[in-house]
């Protein structure tokens, strides 16, 4: 089957499954199914196919996913979250949005704790959205940032997706992983004006000004009690990493217990709050692992098939300017994220790429940051992009994946400035490993 | 023509791979018109450690891969792992036949050759180890990265088996979370995590276990040309690339102890000790697992 | 009849519970280890087997529950524009296909369990499990799964896939 064939085939049958309103996870399993039936040979190829399945999730990389869920759910739960927020909101009771803010500050703290974008979306969507939607907020101002913050979990270091891509593609590990820590807190910033924007834009979309005025002294002890006390939980998560007590994917587990211990300082701890965090968890960890489960197979029967390298050969073909040649390269990543793992669209693209990237003189670290953003972008594209999966997962009841796609769509324009943003001024990426190596 | 399928277990980007493709390209030439293998793809394809069992069902036609990675149906894959002898020796004295044999029953694949084997693997720890009085390094309580294959050797030296996947082993050395791992150094390039190893222990253990695999139908559908240029050209590879990743493995740690990594010898009884724990544990793993075949292994894999 | 249904039931919640403990014990186990390994605490080699075989064990334990919740996200905008009768009817194949598929699938799993039960397969991760379990996950599983799906084509039910977070 020639690689287009192959390629209408795999991706044409799933948006028919999706758009039919098949779940998600069951559209994967019998694309592959069918996919794997024709492209490898009939039954053996179903074996085949369940025997790969149970690769792609007993992986221990993926277990901040239900860990970092655990602990959203107990800061939900057990009302922390509610106290942050309000003593947050005294503090600054005078700005519009400020919460939407907030979620781009906190998510970005969070990012420089994790190195899982899926983690860190869904520890974000269910430890904050509840609260936000009650505060009157629209649930736009709140996806949006959520989702755009989330991805930033891969771009700031830590980042096992930095780590992978450093070694498959021989980039200096160390410098890609500082390379990227600017042009993330950058991306940080652009979101802050993007909701800014927004707020203009649609005054209604955040609830207004405070009326009550609170005093100094009842700011500050609020901050005191409710917002300082969290530093035991980003001690757990980031100061056990740098300490060297646990490594990035263990210390999601420390940061969950440290934040049992605050419920039980607080006097929250209760065997229904425990109870409730774990099914909390337990429901988008299942949902989100089940996709996984599909989706990675159908990666892998996609690149079976020859369709992915025929997408990339196609594009990469031609002979064009250096700008264009980037461009050919970002718009085959994005292209393929739609549908694809990210660590596959690597080992896929790389061995293309990476000729390349030497041909044009372009700076493999530039790059590599160039790469990340790239495929951060791809987990928030519709049709399949697991962030928007997991954000439908811990929204309120009715909410609609065009909501969540139109939600996230001003902060995905964020990252393509961005990466024009680096193709002007390379130094955005290379100044800090510049300054640190040697 | 015969046309073969054929996977990698590790990604493109991989020397071993890199190495493969290079032995394809000569297949590929020589056989103009009699075979022609194309190359699928990786761990991108079928994930490595299913690739084996791929070849098995007959789903594609040929792999390189580790065969420790089918050591759950197949102990005797450890004879391997636990050589000390060049594949040459073991192919000429019926080592590789025994292994041909136990494949075929068990993994139902046929086994054309080894891959790029020998070259030993090291330990490499962050911080100088204590010493002992004798002069030679105290392993105990060191937290050294598991491994399924060589934990018991961990043990026996007294360290201890720390689990860190690999995406995390950057930060973990650069965190110090543990103290080393063990790792063949060729395999080493691209994960930079030589900038934290600062000790190297020498003398080097156990062997890469690499092979190439074939689905016996295909084997046995595939013209008497095919089967004699792929024959000819793996016995001639088995003996090449041993040498060449010798030689790969040497120039790796000259690059290593360029930048300033120190390599610690043991010598005399440390030295045995060390080497008769690595690869004792692995016969020993091999002669529990109950493989009647265990004995006959030893004699012609390892030799004291 | 009634009081079959009745285990049942109690079996679909049963195994969700057992799935949201099983994440808790991972919590547990990890922060042990890494307690372990710093103040030189007997370690625990089991750790990182049995944090990979709960994530599977979970997600295939709590598979069926998010069927009953609709817990599990499903593309529903264009389905919903559709006249309600066609979208009932869109819905019914949409069921029919899930649970052919996935009584195939437990087909496939269970005797892949069998095999690599009489096989004696080991996988071998930080400490030796038995090579079947992982399929028996599977098979179980997706027989349960098939069996939701079969139960919403029976009571005339929709899958809409919009149970919500909270
Ligand atoms: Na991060
Ligand atoms: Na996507």
């Amino acid at each position: 089957m020639p690689w287009y064939d192959a390629a209408a085939f795999l991706i044409g049958g799933l948006m028919v499954l999706m758009v039919i309103g098949m779940p998600v996870a069951i559209a994967f399993l019998i694309i592959n199914m069918l996919g794997v039936f024709v492209l490898m040979g009939g039954y053996a190829g179903i074996e085949q196919l369940v025997t790969n399945t149970t690769a792609s999730v007993t992986n221990f990389t993926l277990a901040p996913v239900p860990l970092f869920l655990i602990m959203g759910e107990l800061l939900f739960h057990s009302g922390l979250a509610f106290r942050v927020f309000s003593a947050l909101d005294k503090c600054f009771g005078g700005v519009r949005g400020r919460l939407a803010y907030l979620t781009v500050g906190g998510g970005t703290l969070f990012a420089t704790l994790s190195g899982s974008s899926m983690a860190n979306t869904a520890m974000l969507g269910t430890s904050l959205m509840p609260d936000m939607i009650k505060r009157g907020y629209k649930p736009r101002l709140i996806m949006g940032p959520i989702i755009a913050t989330g991805g930033l979990a891969m771009i700031i270091p830590p980042s096992s997706l930095a780590v992978l891509l450093g070694s498959l593609a021989r980039i200096d590990v160390g410098a890609l992983l500082i390379a990227g820590l600017l042009p993330g807190l950058v991306l940080a910033l652009m979101f802050f004006f993007t909701i800014w924007l927004l707020i203009r834009l649609d005054p209604d979309a955040a609830p207004g000004y405070a009326t009550e005025h609170h005093s100094l002294s009842e700011v500050l002890i609020g901050l005191a009690r409710d917002v300082l006390p969290m530093g035991l939980v980003v001690f757990a998560v980031i100061g056990l990493i740098l300490l060297g007590w646990a490594t990035p994917t263990e210390s999601a587990a420390c940061g969950t217990v440290a934040v049992l211990i605050l419920a039980a300082i607080y006097r929250k701890l209760t065997p229904e709050l425990i109870r409730k965090s774990l099914m909390g968890s337990v429901r988008v960890t299942g949902m989100m692992l089940i996709i996984i489960m599909g989706s990675t197979t159908f990666s892998q029967i996609l690149a079976f098939s020859g369709a992915s390298q025929g997408i990339i050969r196609f594009a990469t073909g031609f002979d064009l300017s250096a700008y264009a040649m980037l461009l050919a390269m970002l718009v085959v990543l994005i292209v393929l994220g739609m549908f694809m793992d990210q660590l596959s669209i690597m080992m896929l693209t790389l061995p293309i790429f990476l000729p390349l990237v030497t041909l044009y003189h372009f700076d493999p670290v530039w790059f590599g940051v160039v790469m990340l953003l790239a495929l951060e972008l791809s987990l928030a594209t519709p049709p399949f992009g697991l962030l928007l999966f997991v954000m439908l997962g811990v929204a309120p009841k009715g909410t609609k994946m065009s909501d969540v796609v139109m939600a996230s769509a001003p902060f995905i324009a964020c990252t393509l400035v961005l990466i024009v943003l680096l193709a002007i001024w390379p130094d955005i990426a290379l100044w800090l490993p510049s300054r640190i190596a040697n | 023509e015969d046309t073969l399928r054929a996977l990698t277990a590790f990604p493109s980007s991989d020397d071993t791979s890199k190495a493969f493709k290079t032995f394809v390209d000569e297949v590929n030439a020589r056989g103009k018109g009699v075979l022609h293998i194309e190359i699928v793809g990786g761990p991108e394809v079928v994930p490595g450690f299913q690739q084996i069992d791929a070849v098995g069902r007959g789903v594609v036609d040929m792999t390189m891969s580790p065969i420790s990675y089918a050591l759950g149906t197949m102990p005797e894959a450890d004879a391997w792992v636990g050589s000390n002898l060049s594949p040459v020796e073991t192919h000429e004295n019926g080592g590789l036949a025994l292994i041909r044999k136990i494949a075929l029953e068990k993994l139902k694949v046929h086994v054309l050759s080894r891959f790029a084997p020998g070259a030993p693997l090291n330990l490499f720890l962050v911080k100088k180890p204590k010493m002992n009085a004798d002069g030679s390094p105290d392993f105990s309580g060191l937290r050294l990265r598991a491994s399924p294959l060589y934990n018991s050797f961990w043990e026996s030296l007294g360290a201890v088996p720390v689990n860190v996947p690999v995406p995390d082993i950057y930060t973990g050395l650069e965190r110090h979370s543990f103290d080393g791992i063990g790792y063949p150094p060729s395999a080493m390039v691209g994960w930079s995590w030589d900038r934290f190893l600062k000790y190297r222990i020498e003398p080097g253990f156990l062997q890469t276990d690499l092979g190439l695999f074939i689905s016996p139908a295909k084997w046995n559908s595939m013209s008497d040309a095919s089967r004699k240029l792929l024959n000819d050209m793996t016995t001639e590879m088995e003996g090449k690339s041993y040498q060449d990743w010798l030689e790969k493995t040497k120039e790796v740690k000259a690059k290593f102890d360029a930048e300033g990594m120190q390599p610690i010898e043991l010598k005399g009884a440390a030295r045995e000790a060390y080497l008769a724990k690595a690869y004792g544990s692995v016969w020993d793993r091999l002669a529990k697992s109950g493989s009647p075949y265990a004995a006959e292994l030893k004699k012609l894999y390892y030799k004291n | 009849m009634k009081p079959l249904l009745f285990l049942y039931d109690r079996l679909i919640l049963g195994l969700a519970q057992l799935a949201a403990a099983s994440l808790g014990l991972i919590t547990v186990l990890i922060v042990y280890d890494v307690l372990s390994r710093n103040l030189a605490l007997p370690p625990f080699q089991a750790v990182s087997a049995i944090v990979e075989y709960v994530l599977l064990f979970a997600t295939m334990a709590a598979a069926p529950w998010l069927v009953r919740v609709q817990g599990n996200v499903a593309l529903t905008s264009f389905v919903q524009m559709l006249p309600h009768g066609v979208h009932v009817w869109v819905n019914r194949v949409v069921l029919v296909l899930s649970v052919v598929a996935l009584l195939f699938l437990t087909w496939v799993s269970a005797s892949l369990t069998l095999h690599y039960w009489r096989q004696g397969t080991i996988d071998m991760r930080s400490v030796n499990m038995p090579g079947w379990l992982l399929y028996a996950f599977l098979s179980g599983g997706f027989l349960l799964m098939a069996c939701e799906f079969l139960r919403l084509l029976a009571r005339g039910e929709i899958y809409s896939g919009d149970g919500g977070g909270h």
